[in-house]
């Protein structure tokens, strides 16, 4: 149904009444308005008084319609396209008027865009944060100082006593001939650092692996503290990633 | 949904056609006393006309946004009623 004689939907409020007729009426008022100004541009012509009559001078009439032509028709244009997408806007949000598949496709590809400019942004600043700029890997730090510590022990191995030397010959888990084995058992359940002390028993109790072990056994030679504070501060870094992966 | 541009456009319309009612007195090409002439009579026509269609739909627009208004409002109060109260916590 139609109102005015124009053709489209005529809409209902919430009260039932019509809300059409404001568009109407606005859309119609800028056409006339669009009509008018044309009328006024010719009509100097066409009533025959362009000129004042004396030479070619403009009347003043003329001056006058003119300058209103052009300041309606402006007027009257933009009221129009106001118009007509409030209009549009309103059927839109009704649900009356749908978008086209081409400017659901703009939506879409809009939308996309900035997806993926966001994306982009949030993965910057964890580059910059990354090991090159940031903190440096736990794990290959400790690789990296066990790489040089551990030609220092080997060194220091090599120049130590020999007590240490015949410990570390000794196979693994095997018990001494002629000693006494069942009276020392109790003593060696007892905490490392008393281990120490007992030089020769701990390195007999303790296999050795053929890696590197987790909490290696402090060695003489003066580089035992170095080594303990290594497997310490491993343990604590491990511990830490552990931490921050929770 | 009817923005402000809109009304002011019609607003804009009305008074330009006020103007042209105007012009031939305020522009001294229609002397007081005299006879109109064929521009006299032709912008106070067209004025007139562009001014009543301006003012006319003016009216219009500002009824049905203010008509708008009211039903919206009424709509949001019967939303407010059917609405349950938002209480404490119920235990």
């Amino acid at each position: 149904m139609g109102v005015g004689g124009i053709p489209g939907p005529v809409r209902q409020n919430a009260s039932g009444q019509y809300v059409a007729g404001q568009y109407v009426a606005g859309l119609c008022a800028a056409i006339v308005g669009l009509c008018a100004a044309g009328w006024l541009a010719l009509a100097p012509a066409a009533f025959g008084y362009r000129s004042g009559g004396t030479g070619t001078a403009l009347h003043r009439a003329t001056v006058a319609d003119w300058g209103t032509a052009a300041a309606l028709g402006a007027v009257s244009l933009a009221t129009l396209l106001a118009w007509v997408v409030a209009w549009r806007r309103q059927l839109r949000a009704d649900g009356i008027l749908t978008p086209s598949a081409r400017r659901l496709a703009w939506r879409e590809a809009r939308a996309r865009r900035r997806t993926q400019r966001r994306e982009r942004d949030e993965v910057r600043p964890a580059d910059v944060a990354g090991p090159a700029g940031g903190q440096p890997d736990p794990a290959r730090v400790l690789s990296e100082l066990r790489a040089l510590l551990v030609p220092l022990l080997d060194e220091a191995e090599a120049v130590g006593p020999a007590a240490a030397e015949h410990a570390h010959e000794e196979p693994v888990g095997e018990e001494p001939v002629g000693e006494e084995p069942a009276p020392e058992e109790p003593v060696r359940q007892e905490p490392a650092h008393e281990e120490a002390a007992h030089e020769e028993p701990a390195h007999e109790e303790q296999p050795v692996a053929p890696g590197v072990p987790a909490v290696p056994q402090p060695r003489p030679g003066g580089l035992a503290a170095m080594e303990s504070m290594l497997a310490g501060a491993e343990l604590l870094m491990v511990a830490c990633g552990e931490e921050e992966a929770w | 949904m009817v923005n402000r541009s809109a009304l002011a456009g019609l607003a804009a319309v009305f008074a330009i056609g006020v103007w042209l009612v105007a012009a031939p007195f305020v522009l001294r090409y229609a002397p007081a006393g005299t006879r109109w002439t064929g521009a006299t009579r032709l912008d106070v026509a067209v004025g007139a006309a562009v001014a009543l269609t301006g003012a006319g739909a003016f009216l219009v627009a500002l009824t049905g946004r203010v008509r708008e208004l009211y039903a919206r409002a009424g709509a949001g109060a019967e939303a407010g009623k059917a609405a349950p109260p938002v209480s404490g916590v119920e235990s």
